[in-house]
């Protein structure tokens, strides 16, 4: 029976958030005089050989980040939370930011003084407005104790769309503007908020930095799959007894996460299929539920680990229907900037809807096919690459036209 | 009258004609000054609206630029400041938009740009109770359109509208991140969960 291995979540339930003296006599910040006692090159070793690789879903490795930012020439550098968990079935940053925001702004500051940046923001969904307001009150804290020394950190909300939580975008809202990706390179560590290196990080990879620090990288490093190690916060969704957040190491199965912490499918129904990582994950069906929640292994079976949601689906459930919902989301949330993804969310979206009421033909397939393809070499950031995994995946591993329990 | 009786075929047939035509004249300015009534009516209540959505301390171009300023040096200024005009007008009336655009030093279409780019900002008025439905996946499978029929029924629109009194609005909304308790509904940023046609109207009565 796998267990639970709480590192992000090692505070959430435990101390009061709104109190930085439970944080602190729970060792809180001493990880943060440990990191400034060493060299930045130092530091930055640590957290690279630690193996951490971003918690958002891109899963670059942090450390590295760390040091094109240190690296990269800048008057003035910045360290940006995406506090903008946008990805629908997750909800984990919400649970570490309103259990433990502490633990997210000590990580935020062992990045600025790593990178050199003394300013930091942390940009927070709108959705999540009462989860300002316990980061806000908790800054507030942290800088009466004095422990944050010369870094600054500030919530800046956001309005409303999911495009923001792509690091570029995100930024550019920031600035005052559209939502908008940036082309790519120059990437944020080199040219980021204002053209100055910044590095974003995710709230999960953040709340890691602390322990990581404080035990060092061999510890982490053995903890979970090799290639991408510790933990993963999880949060269950859909058809599962169990509609939990969990937090499990990376050798973890998708099965073990669905039947031993999910408690399985209510009602005595069987498993049609899972989609891992939110809205932009892959639909997969039960012959690979034995992929390790870990970034490659995931990849390794064309899914996708993303953020950490897992939503389950029964066999009654139309995947037709499901499908449609979700491209639908991806024509809402489109910024509109390039054609590709426009025009691609929406007719993607009105196909869907086409073979959703029963009308559906090979042909749409097909196209359907084609415009994924197109819009994952030809989308200017990830929103419209990943927006067709869900609709291409259902098609490869289900019956699409079939109906209702067409696994 | 004169006695119709006693004058020729012809000229009864014209004078039935023209009392015909006399009472439907009649009838059309009736109908007229009804309309003329009705206009009347609703663009004072649009007057009222206005006005009533301005009170407080926005409500005049010097004011929204006083605001506007408190938030020029803000990281995503702009965004923050409208937020603040919407928690106290409703909306972003094209005043405000204006204004923005004046003390943030850009195009008057970049403050558009922002103001129509957001899923929480509004460029028109709307209920003073902001009521979002989730429609994402997890709360679509777990009976999102129950909830939404509940909610059109109980409150008399359909998505999209506002309550004639201006007390709701509703509106669609992607997940707000509380799944563990799907479906999902917010009133003015506040989240409902485990929503059920049964529950909404205990919800509403609470604003």
């Amino acid at each position: 029976m796998p267990q639970e291995l709480r590192i992000v979540l090692r505070n959430v339930g435990k101390i009061d958030a709104l109190k930085i003296d439970e944080y602190l006599d729970a060792g809180g910040y001493k990880p943060l005089e440990k990191a400034r006692s060493m060299p930045q090159e130092d530091l930055i070793r640590e957290i690279k050989q630690s193996g951490l690789r971003g918690r958002g879903g891109a899963g670059f490795n942090t450390g590295q980040k760390l040091e094109f930012t240190f690296r990269a020439a800048g008057d003035q550098k910045y360290v940006i939370c995406n506090a903008d968990e946008g990805e629908p079935g997750t909800y984990k940053d919400r649970v570490i930011m309103q259990g433990d925001p502490q633990a997210v702004i000590e990580g935020m500051a062992i990045c600025g003084y790593a990178v050199g940046a003394t300013r930091g923001y942390i940009y927070c969904r709108a959705e999540y407005s009462y989860v300002a307001d316990i980061l806000k009150a908790a800054i507030a804290q942290a800088k009466e104790k004095g422990v944050l020394g010369d870094f600054e950190v500030e919530v800046c909300l956001g309005a409303g769309a999911y495009v923001c939580g792509e690091e570029t975008a995100l930024i550019e809202s920031i600035e005052g503007r559209r939502g908008e990706p940036r082309c790519k390179p120059p990437y944020p560590p080199v040219s980021g908020l204002w053209g100055k290196p910044t590095v974003v990080a995710n709230v999960e990879t953040l709340a890691n930095l602390p322990p990581i620090v404080e035990k060092g990288s061999e510890w982490f490093s053995g903890i979970g799959a090799p290639a991408y190690p510790g933990t993963r916060v999880l949060t269950l969704t859909g058809d599962v007894v169990n509609r939990i957040f969990i937090e499990a190491p990376t050798d973890t199965t998708v099965r073990e996460v669905i039947y031993d912490f999910g408690g399985g499918i209510p009602g005595g129904k069987k498993f049609q299929s899972v989609q891992v990582g939110g809205n932009s994950g892959a639909l997969i069906p039960e012959s690979l539920l034995g992929a390790k929640i870990a970034f490659d292994a995931m990849a390794a079976v064309g899914a996708t680990l993303g953020s950490g949601a897992v939503f389950v689906l029964d066999e009654t459930r139309d995947l037709r229907d499901v499908v449609c919902r979700m491209a639908r989301f991806f024509e809402q949330e489109s910024c509109g900037k390039c054609t590709p993804c426009r025009e691609g969310t929406m007719r993607i979206a009105d196909i869907c809807e086409k073979v959703s009421v029963g009308k559906g033909r090979a042909a749409d397939l097909a196209l359907l096919q084609e415009i994924g393809e197109m819009m994952a070499i030809a989308c200017f950031c990830g929103l419209g690459q990943a927006a067709p995994t869900p609709v291409l995946t259902a098609i490869r591993h289900f019956d699409l036209l079939g109906g209702k329990g067409c696994a | 009258m004169a006695d119709l009786k006693q004058a020729d075929p012809s000229s009864v047939e014209a004078a039935r004609a023209g009392n015909w035509i006399r009472d439907l004249l009649k009838e059309v300015s009736a109908l007229l000054e009804r309309t003329k009534e009705l206009l009347a009516n609703s663009v004072s209540m649009f007057q009222r609206q206005e006005t009533k959505a301005n009170d407080g301390e926005v409500n005049q171009m010097s004011n929204y630029e006083g605001l506007f300023h408190e938030y020029k040096g803000l990281p995503g200024g702009i965004i923050q400041s409208f937020h603040a005009i919407q928690n106290g007008v409703g909306y972003l009336t094209e005043e405000a938009m204006l204004a923005a655009a004046k003390v943030f030093g850009v195009p008057a279409k970049d403050a558009y740009e922002v103001a129509s780019f957001y899923s929480y900002f509004s460029t028109k008025p709307r209920g003073k109770n902001i009521i979002r439905i989730c429609e994402s996946a997890p709360c679509h499978v777990a009976g999102a359109n129950e909830v939404i029929a509940a909610l059109e029924q109980e409150l008399g629109i359909r998505v999209g509208e506002t309550t004639s009194d201006g007390k709701f609005a509703l509106e669609f909304a992607e997940c707000v991140g509380q799944c563990q308790d799907t479906p999902v509904i917010t009133v003015n940023g506040k989240p409902f969960g485990k929503v059920s046609a049964g529950s909404v109207g205990e919800i509403l009565a609470q604003f």
